[in-house]
């Protein structure tokens, strides 16, 4: 027997009995629906949110009605059609996160673990799309109801461009970051994996330096698009 | 029918939880720093267990599902919020601080001393060190891993010598 095991595990025990063992008894079972803090019952929570104010798009819609009626214009079907769109997005994102099973059947931690990253894996696309769509729907509407209720400014070149591209590409952009975001979040297993798992280890390796240069990026195309945005925005004045 | 399904979950859970309850704090002081994150991740294992149990079969030991269980949830639970878009760094060292030397004796010194190595292994090296720690069979360790136990004793090696390089400064200053 190895005595540096022993004089550990004797330590160990002398924890053990330090702290007593009373700390299980007197337990009370928790409630079926009580709300977890691990990092996934947030980020599910996040995700409800999220939903919640797609939908909240249906009050917009309804507020803005009067001023639009009686001139029903390209714009103003624009504002309406962007704005059902997120509630239709907002319906389908809770019923989704409604669907995600919570109660796992205990699995070997390396197997639970490995089923658990490709679980977020298949979610990954999915989830980046439909979180990186709320701000660019919120601008999508935004904009159109500006032209809507200005429509001698549709005209101008840098409010089409705003228009076309603009939404699109903070779409785009939004569900890079929230991709980026998922992954270092997949990489947080993973590198738990990694002590069960010597395939999961290297991977680690090489996703993490791959998430370094990506969170770079992503910064700097967020940036530019701002700047993009301002330089437009001075030019048309 | 269903009041007699919930007392009979309630009363087998406050058994489980009175035979080895204790894993939940000490799962929670090894992946947590002392304070309000360890009581979080203690309440976090708690309500896993309550939620798991109707998976329990009870083919699997009671202890072996409990550790599994509880290194999952700690496992999980110490990931990074997910705001941030940059990983962790692949040296866990700074992610559970070293406590601080307690005023006590000898013998508090040497576990204080013991946590900080602990604390300074990979998450998943943790689990194993712990499984080894609660003096778990290499068989019951490769349940509750899923690797077998022959890896489950080369990694035990490796883990051991880690634990005794990071302890033996602290050895020699005594």
């Amino acid at each position: 027997m190895n005595p540096q095991r022993d004089e550990l595990q004797e330590l160990w025990r002398s924890e053990r009995a330090a702290a007593g063992d009373a700390s299980g008894a007197g337990g009370v079972p928790p409630g079926g629906e009580a709300a977890g803090r691990a990092q996934e019952d947030l980020l599910r929570r996040r995700i409800r949110l999220d939903g919640w104010l797609k939908i909240g798009a249906i009050v917009f819609l309804a507020a803005a009605f009067p001023p639009f009626a009686g001139r029903l214009n390209p714009a103003v079907w624009g504002v309406f059609a962007f704005a059902f769109l997120a509630t239709a997005l907002g319906i389908f994102q809770l019923a989704w996160i409604r669907s995600w099973r919570r109660d796992a059947a205990p699995l070997p931690l390396a197997r639970s673990l490995a089923v658990e990253l490709d679980l977020w894996r298949r979610r990954r696309p999915l989830l980046a799309l439909l979180l990186g769509a709320t701000p660019a729907l919120a601008w999508q509407v935004y904009q159109l109801a500006y032209l809507a209720l200005n429509p001698g400014r549709s005209g101008k070149l840098v409010n089409l461009i705003f228009l076309v591209a603009g939404g699109p590409l903070l779409w785009l952009l939004a569900s890079w970051r929230h991709w980026a975001r998922l992954d270092a979040w997949l990489l947080q297993i993973e590198s738990a994996l990694a002590a069960f798992d010597e395939q999961a280890a290297k991977r680690c390796e090489r996703a993490r330096k791959r998430a370094g240069r990506r969170t770079t990026l992503i910064a700097a195309l967020f940036l530019l698009l701002l700047l993009a945005g301002f330089l437009l925005y001075w030019l048309s004045r | 029918m269903s009041e007699d399904a919930d007392r009979q979950r309630e009363e087998a859970y406050l058994d489980l939880l009175g035979r080895h309850g204790r894993i939940a704090p000490a799962v929670a002081r090894l992946y947590t720093p002392p304070g309000e994150d360890a009581a979080d991740l203690e309440q976090e294992i708690r309500l896993q267990w309550w939620r798991s149990l109707a998976g329990f079969s009870g083919r699997a030991m009671a202890s072996t599902w409990m550790y599994q269980v509880a290194l999952h949830t700690a496992l999980t639970f110490q990931r990074r919020r997910y705001r941030r878009l940059r990983p962790d760094p692949l040296d866990h060292a700074e992610s559970v601080p070293d406590p601080a030397p307690p005023p006590g004796g000898r013998e508090d010194r040497r576990r204080s001393a013991l946590h900080g190595a602990l604390a300074r292994l990979a998450p998943g090296e943790r689990a194993l060190a712990y499984l080894w720690l609660e003096e778990c069979s290499h068989e019951e360790i490769a349940a509750v891993s899923g690797i077998n136990a022959n890896t489950v004793g080369v990694r035990l090696h490796r883990i051991r010598r880690r634990l005794k390089d990071i302890l033996a400064p602290g050895e020699e200053e005594k």
